[in-house]
């Protein structure tokens, strides 16, 4: 086989795949991992995505401890408990036993994932391209229905009767910095599965950006 | 009303050999505890990876191979988490698929990853 294609992989597609049949979009990028496994893609893992992936993971091990929780709580009640060590260290062993398993089995694979440079710096003028392309975006206005946390239901506010609240949604800092991170490590792609990447003009990033959706 | 320093009573009274001494047994104390603090506290694997990479930092700038680099960042993110140091030449050939779905068990439900994300990066 030719030389493998270099790919910046977002933390969306790397949290994913290893959430596998969890994630809603599991089926969507397994083919990519598969055509990495063949050796058509060598994946670059910078630690600004790992960095992400860890933050990811202690908020759904949160969300799940939550969601374990029977019985009902009052507000007061669930800042007790929250504040309480047995909650903190179950949500941070879960999400360091997640970290801790990702972390395990890249690095033992420089086939298939390649782990940046720790030496490698990143130029304030890479920042400045960001605000540029940034400012020169706006995003788009979705509406959300209120629901609970955490049974889903859909809910409606007693006092005003609104059922919904406006929210902005744009490509943002984060993603920028990943974008050009990738075009810094001179990455051919960086495949992501948020649809918002698609909205980053293509002459502002040298790698080819790929939305899996 | 200030007065000016004699410098000549500042050379007479300095004696730097002495001084040199002293800051050297000061700095390899220092280290003595630093190492056996580590040593006390991590595993010795750990500890070897610290020494390696503080010294090939140092010493082996010009000499670090693509290779070499790349494996000290992977022993560095291990140890960070607190996992065993490995050999540079080990190699899992199948991780990718060990990869899939290796942390399905941290949520009980279907979720959407990119959501989340995305939710995080809106702040």
């Amino acid at each position: 086989m030719s030389n493998p294609l270099s790919a910046y992989v977002d933390t969306n597609i790397l949290v994913s795949y290893a959430l596998g049949e969890n994630d809603k979009r599991f089926h969507v990028i397994e083919p990519f991992f598969e055509d990495v496994f063949k050796g058509k893609f060598v994946l670059h893992i910078t630690h600004f995505v790992l960095s992400e992936a860890l933050h990811t993971l202690r908020n759904i091990a949160t969300e799940q401890v939550y969601r374990e929780l029977s019985g009902t709580y009052s507000q007061s009640e669930l800042i007790k408990l929250v504040n309480s060590s047995s909650f903190k260290n179950e949500v941070r062993d879960r999400s360091l036993k997640a970290f801790k398993t990702i972390i395990d089995i890249i690095t033992k694979d420089t086939d298939h994932f390649k782990i940046e440079d720790s030496e490698k710096l990143y130029s304030e003028k890479m920042f400045e391209d960001g605000l540029e392309i940034l400012s020169e975006l706006f995003g788009e206005f979705r509406i959300f229905r209120f629901r609970c946390a955490k049974c889903d239901s859909y809910l409606n506010c007693n006092k005003c009767g609104f059922n919904s609240e406006v929210s902005y949604k744009a490509i943002n800092a984060p993603d920028i910095t990943h974008a050009l991170m990738s075009s810094a490590l001179k990455c051919e792609y960086l495949y992501t599965t948020d649809k918002y990447f698609s909205y980053i003009p293509k002459e502002k990033v040298k790698s080819k950006i790929i939305v899996l959706s | 009303m200030y007065r000016l320093i004699d410098l000549s009573k500042v050379l007479e009274n300095l004696n730097i050999g002495k001084i040199a001494n002293t800051l050297l047994i000061k700095g390899l104390n220092s280290l003595r505890s630093m190492f056996s603090s580590v040593i006390g506290e991590a595993s010795i694997d750990i500890t070897a990876s610290i020494v390696l990479e503080t010294s090939s930092k140092c010493f082996l700038t010009k000499e670090m191979t693509p290779e070499m680099s790349n494996y000290f960042s992977r022993i560095a993110l291990r140890t960070l988490v607190g996992l065993p140091v490995i050999d540079i030449n080990y190699r899992d050939k199948d991780a990718v698929h060990k990869l899939k779905g290796s942390i399905s068990w941290i949520s009980k439900r279907k979720i959407d990853v990119t959501e989340i994300i995305r939710d995080i990066r809106d702040g």
